[in-house]
């Protein structure tokens, strides 16, 4: 339950925030949205909260398994995520300060010709 | 090569891009040197891939389990039928990229530019490989990272702004991706393409409306990959701003790769749904309308052809309701001509691509309203141009003729009247637009231009190496128009060996 008011919380204010003008916002919404999905394909693979998802000798660890498959497709999408996140920093970055554009409206392709002569 | 285990050569078609990247990265202050190696390198790919395809038959080859896991649980990598050709065509637009992108004429001159091409290249590899779903999501990834890195080489303001848009809408497509690949996983328990074959035509027994959901989903996001439809506004946002060499691989080869999954999941996996093949067959058309009709008010000729490829790309997509139809002999005769047109459709792009990156190293300019009389100034290349856009045309002899004879052939079969009529329309709204650029840059007498303010040719510019490239790719072409047969042959028999494989399953 938990879970999915965290899932969607993440999911509403992701969509909140990447439809805005801001770029800074869009770029806190594109972190929100791609741990959204990362959370919604943990809960999809039915995790057992207190289990563990290796086999163990160690007494204390519970006996049943958790599914390590799940597990490990989400720390590769997390990497995936992050990476894109990263990318998307430094393109707004880039925009902000040397183009000096804060909002989406100045995104606009005014001429091409101006371009490539 | 006949000798060497078929686990090791699937590897070593994943290394060698692999291979490349690194080695360029580490030699990236020697920037001459990069051509030289990635040439190699691609040859190599381009021989080996060429010796599996039309040598050896790639039925052969088994599949890997990567790490010896079992198939529910590890990864599977090998050729499926559908994918050979469409590597093959990789190794070939591989080589040509390699062979074009001459630093400093032709590409960019970021020394980083061959490592993300290589990395470019692995991603395409391992996505046509793989048999797993998340797999396929990782190295759809890999492309897509090595693509935005090649959008950012050079700053410019409306290139960086063309590659936030073109990020944030990969994005979108990525968490959709990755969304229903949970949700395909809660459903089956499996990520396997074989298993999920037999396991979605189980859940659809017994749970229609699911299925038909999660196809719908996943077809969302790899339509917006594929710029179909409503979802094309991203492509020509953000292609008409890079260097031609690159606009040559994404939007022949790179897009295409959204089509090749799109055919995979949503042909191959899932179970045939009426509903979501006649909202992709209303939605092909109105790209190829959509894309034709935003290339006739064009005058920059490289942005007339981003526009053609959206209009084609509609043309393309058919092949997805075709490969899932229910009635056999339909689905036959429109799988081979849509894999047809496919594959000697992103050659030629590509070359057309390439081809208008020279007219501007050569003339400085690729705006029509300046060109003029490039076929005396440069016979070669107006004749490179020519052909290739016939071939685009579809005029009878050419590649593009069968492939859309074939096409209009099987959609009536198939009794979709409107799309086969969508489709002729277009071939004429396309052979508008190719008119416009042959009479308007083309065309003329080179003596009536001293008088007029036209672009000189730049006398100290000789490249043989992208004209070779150009050659390459048209020997291709040539060779696909006048021996169709050649390729049809190889579509049918690999579409035989899935009939097979999936006989053997049952």
């Amino acid at each position: 339950m938990i879970f999915l008011l965290l899932i969607f919380s993440f999911l509403f204010v992701g969509v909140v925030l990447v439809l805005r003008k801001n770029l800074l916002s869009i770029l806190m919404g594109v972190i929100l949205l791609g741990n959204a999905a990362n959370l919604i394909l943990f809960y999809l693979a039915d995790p057992i909260l207190d289990a563990f998802p290796f086999v163990s000798t160690l007494p204390f660890l519970t006996e049943d398994l958790a599914n390590p498959l799940p597990q490990a497709l989400i720390l590769t999408a997390i990497v995936i995520s992050f990476a894109l996140f990263c990318l998307v920093a430094a393109v707004i970055m880039k925009l902000l300060l040397t183009y000096k554009i804060k909002g989406d409206s100045e995104l606009h392709d005014e001429g091409f010709d101006g371009v490539f002569k | 090569m006949m000798n060497m285990a078929p686990t090791f050569l699937i590897c070593l078609l994943l290394f060698l891009p692999l291979f490349g990247l690194g080695l360029n990265l580490a030699m990236v202050s020697r920037q001459r040197w990069h051509q030289p190696l990635s040439l190699f390198i691609s040859g190599l790919y381009f021989f080996l891939i060429s010796d599996i395809t039309w040598v050896h038959s790639s039925s052969n080859y088994p599949l890997i389990q990567v790490g010896n896991w079992p198939i529910s649980q590890g990864i599977s990598l090998g050729f499926h039928p559908l994918s050979v050709l469409f590597l093959w065509i990789t190794g070939l637009i591989y080589f040509a990229a390699c062979l074009y992108s001459k630093h400093g004429v032709t590409a960019e001159n970021s020394p980083y530019f061959f490592p993300l091409l290589h990395g470019l290249f692995f991603g395409l590899t391992g996505a046509f490989l793989t048999y797993d779903l998340f797999n396929l999501f990782v190295w759809f990834e890999i492309t897509l990272i090595s693509s935005f890195g090649l959008f950012v080489l050079e700053s410019h303001r409306y290139r960086i702004t063309g590659t936030l848009k073109y990020i944030l809408l990969s994005f979108i497509s990525s968490l959709i991706f990755l969304i229903s690949i949970g949700l395909i996983y809660a459903h089956t328990g499996s990520l396997d393409m074989n298993q999920l074959t037999d396991l979605l035509k189980r859940l659809s027994d017994s749970k229609p409306l699911l299925v038909t959901g999660l196809g719908i989903f996943i077809a969302l996001a790899f339509a917006i990959k594929s710029a179909l439809f409503p979802f094309y506004v991203w492509l020509p946002a953000s292609y008409t701003h890079i260097s031609p060499a690159l606009g040559g691989i994404f939007a022949g080869l790179m897009t295409k790769l959204g089509l090749y999954s799109l055919m995979r999941v949503n042909g191959l996996i899932f179970p045939y749904n009426e509903k979501l093949m006649s909202f992709i067959l209303i939605s092909s058309c109105l790209t190829m309308l959509i894309g034709v009709w935003g290339a006739i008010i064009q005058t920059h000729i490289r942005k007339i052809l981003i526009f053609h490829t959206i209009s084609q790309i509609g043309y393309m997509a058919t092949s997805v309701v075709f490969i899932s139809h229910p009635d056999q002999n339909i689905k036959t005769l429109g799988i081979v001509a849509s894999l047809f047109y496919i594959l000697q459709y992103i050659p030629l792009k590509t070359n057309l691509f390439f081809i208008s990156g020279l007219i501007k190293s050569y003339l400085g300019s690729e705006n029509l309203e300046k060109l003029f009389a490039i076929r005396s100034k440069l016979p070669w290349i107006a004749l490179l141009f020519g052909v290739s856009a016939l071939t685009l045309i579809g005029v009878p002899p050419s590649s593009g003729f069968w492939a859309k004879f074939s096409l209009v052939q099987a959609t009536l079969e198939g009794e979709y009247y409107l799309t086969a009529f969508t489709m002729i329309l277009v071939s004429f709204f396309t052979m508008y637009s190719m008119t416009k650029i042959w009479s308007e840059g083309f065309w003329g007498d080179i003596l009536e231009e001293e008088n007029s303010q036209g672009v000189k040719l730049n006398p100290h510019t000789k490249n043989y190496l992208p004209l070779c490239a150009c050659t390459l790719l048209l020997l291709a072409g040539i060779t696909f128009s006048l021996n169709p047969d050649i390729l049809r042959e190889k579509i049918t028999d690999s579409i035989k060996f899935t009939h097979h494989s999936m006989e053997t399953k049952k």
